[in-house]
């Protein structure tokens, strides 16, 4: 998304959590999907070997990307597909568009994918007069609700069941039998969309990985609306971000060893589709044209950056799941297509920070999302370095640097920092009742507003070492 | 892609490769990762285990023929009403003759004989209440089957139908995906499709909460021949 939220940061966040329903179902299925994870890891044996091969993968492919991604390209082609490479969001959907001018195709169903609501290829197909349905569930639901996805992998993590059960009432006149509960809500959604699957001219796919060696492209679903997708119409558009790579089959089922289980706990996901080049002379199905759109849309200039270890990513968003601020605050407060502590660090990088200079700084730096990523990116070591970048470029409030050179000034002088100390403690005494400071004065009051500060010790910690020395053999004497 | 349009792409990712910060990158491909831990003892017992904690059953006839087959697949299909299997060609069946024999236990057949692209022969074949495959592997870790696309082995059968019933020889058996693809990479590229099925389909975007069948079958079986 190229496009910046409308309102600042701190607003959204303010309304984010404001939102207790939010809150509750964001608490409770972040909590659900963790326990997955783990437990999904755990079922493996020797997984922290299987994840550091896993991103000597990434890594290695990453550096090498000019050569694999020419190597994809000749295999693509070798099997009887196209490729385009579009170095802008522009040059996407201008090359789908006019992709589907050209053939006279009128109904494109689609599976999901993050890089097409990067780019709002749907907006733009719809303008283009084509008709576009979301088949993924959690995606069609964000389609009828003229909504945005939450989340890399569960779009609608936002919405209760109750949530889409009004939903479905209200776009689709559905009675109160067919959303009475989850599996009830599903069965409408088959019986809904069949129709479209069998109708559709054009299908739409992500791609989680391409392999350089064969052409071959891998799409990981649960539901069947992939391979529904990229059976059934004829012709297949897949939309892939030009890092999204691997060299061999071999790596594929490497780094496929480790994505679902970090994802969702599965072991792998129900459907695990490889899929190279359309449909073959004696075959009776799958697409007869197979269109690959290799999007770049700032991500060599991420490549070419301090930033580029978040191209390693392989999309499991477990990052999101643990992160202790995306709990909070959910997908949208960060307003990118790409939230939490991966989309903190690539939202900027990949377009700049004159509109995304705070999402680096919605993090504890906790480094938990470290902990859990597949591949081991250091999320908060490049956090860091865009807060810093930030700095150098003036975006950072003037304060934070006056406030920072003082505190140099003062801890640079013991006598001056111990005497400081010595007043402060002195000061929350004065303004304490019963242990605690309700309000602090001036600017501090934003500290108190939300929680309460304790008196400090009458004595600093300078204080207490002198006495603890005094009397020890060699300690100082007084 | 134009070679203009190539040349153009090598040289924006060459300049960015010039300044590219990569922990841990490695000058040669690191490929797979050859793992050290044994494998298990019985493939058969875990591959159970894993497709019915998935959702999925394995089921072994009392003998290995087209009517003991059959009879199996009609007591799955359950509902006399509706028989109508959608099947991959005989010569891609483990057992010759199954065809025959739901035929002869009331089964209306279909099978993918030519480009079905919309229209009313499509629409018949997703009326299939059934679709019974073969499998080019069973992976014994996740409970999943791998099957290679081609001709009279279409795609179909394993994804319009509620119902996926695979016909697979034991010998099939293998420890897992990333195993397979480590021996026998060549299998990727044998159709335009591998498809790797682990259970029912299913979904959790509503609340994590599981609900099965949404897209494709509902019920996935494997029966041992």
């Amino acid at each position: 998304m190229t496009t910046p939220a409308p309102q600042p940061f701190h607003q959204r966040t303010e309304a984010a959590l404001a939102d207790a329903h939010l809150n509750q179902t964001l608490r409770r299925v972040t909590a659900r999907v963790l326990d997955s994870r783990t437990a999904g890891l755990e079922r493996l044996p020797a997984s922290d070997d299987w994840r550091d091969h896993a991103r000597r993968i990434r890594a290695h492919t990453l550096a090498h990307l000019d050569r694999y991604l020419d190597e994809f390209v000749t295999n693509v082609e070798a099997r009887g597909g196209h490729v385009h490479y579009a170095r802008t969001a522009e040059d996407a959907v201008t090359y789908v568009t006019d992709l589907a001018r050209a053939r006279g195709l009128t109904k494109a169903v689609k599976s999901k994918s993050m890089i097409s609501e990067e780019i709002h290829l749907n907006d733009h197909l719809e303008r283009a007069g084509l008709q576009v349905v979301e088949t993924d569930l959690g995606e069609w639901v964000v389609q009828l609700a003229q909504d945005h996805p939450s989340h890399v992998i569960m779009p609608i993590i936002h919405k209760s069941a109750s949530d889409v059960a009004d939903l479905f009432r209200r776009t689709l006149g559905a009675t109160d039998e067919e959303v009475a509960d989850v599996p009830a809500m599903t069965k409408l959604a088959r019986a809904r969309l069949r129709p479209e699957f069998l109708s559709a001219d054009l299908g739409i796919s992500g791609v989680n990985f391409g392999v350089a060696g064969t052409g071959t492209l891998c799409i990981c679903t649960n539901e069947g609306n992939g391979r529904l997708v990229t059976t059934l119409p004829r012709v297949h558009v897949a939309m892939m971000g030009i890092e999204r790579l691997v060299p061999d089959i071999p790596s594929l089922g490497t780094v496929l060893q480790v994505l679902a289980r970090s994802a969702t706990g599965q072991n792998l996901t129900v459907y695990t589709n490889l899929l190279t080049g359309p449909r073959r002379p004696d075959e009776f199905d799958g697409p007869e044209e197979l269109h690959v759109v290799l999007v770049d849309n700032g991500r060599s200039t991420v490549l070419g950056s301090t930033e580029a270890e978040i191209l390693y990513c392989i999309r499991c968003g477990a990052c999101l799941n643990v992160c202790p601020v995306y709990q909070q605050i959910g997908g949208h407060a960060y307003g990118s297509v790409y939230p939490g502590p991966v989309g903190a660090v690539l939202t900027p990088a990949l377009w700049g920070q004159d509109e995304w200079t705070d999402l680096p700084h919605a993090s504890s730096l906790c480094g938990a999302c470290r902990e859990v990523c597949p591949v081991r990116i250091d999320i908060p070591r490049m956090l860091l370095t865009l807060r810093a970048k930030g700095v150098d470029e003036g975006r950072a409030p003037s304060w934070i640097g006056q406030g920072l050179a003082m505190f140099r000034r003062v801890a640079a002088r013991p006598w001056l920092f111990g005497a400081a100390g010595r007043a402060a403690a002195f000061g929350t005494r004065l303004l304490a009742s019963r242990g605690w400071i309700r309000r602090l004065p001036g600017p501090l009051a934003g500290w108190t507003a939300s929680r309460d500060f304790p008196v400090m010790a009458g004595d600093s910690f300078q204080d207490r070492w002198k006495k603890r020395q005094t009397g020890k053999p060699g300690g100082p004497q007084s | 892609m134009s070679p203009e349009a190539r040349q153009q792409m090598r040289d924006i990712l060459r300049t960015a490769l010039k300044t590219a910060v990569l922990p841990g990158a490695t000058p040669d491909a690191p490929g797979g990762y050859h793992r050290t831990d044994a494998e298990p003892a019985d493939l058969l017992a875990r591959f159970t285990t894993e497709l019915e904690t998935v959702g999925g059953a394995v089921h072994v006839p009392p003998a290995i023929d087209a009517d003991h087959v059959a009879a199996l697949i009609a007591d799955i299909a359950g509902d006399t009403a509706s028989r109508h299997a959608l099947l991959w060609d005989d010569a891609h069946l483990p057992v010759p003759g199954v065809a025959n024999a739901l035929v002869a236990r009331g089964f209306v057949i279909s099978r993918q004989e030519a480009d079905a692209g919309p229209g009313p022969a499509r629409d018949a074949l997703a009326t299939a209440t059934v679709g019974v495959t073969g499998a080019d592997a069973m992976l014994a870790e996740t409970g999943s089957l791998v099957l290679v696309s081609g001709p009279g082995r279409g795609r179909l059968a394993s994804l319009l139908p509620p119902i996926h019933v695979a016909l697979v020889e034991r010998t099939r058996l293998v420890r897992s995906l990333p195993d397979l693809l480590l021996t026998r990479p060549d299998l990727a590229e044998a159709g335009s499709n591998l498809i790797c099925i682990t259970g029912p389909s299913r979904t959790a975007d509503i609340e994590h909460t599981l609900s099965r069948g949404v897209h494709g079958p509902g019920e996935v079986h494997v029966i041992l021949v």
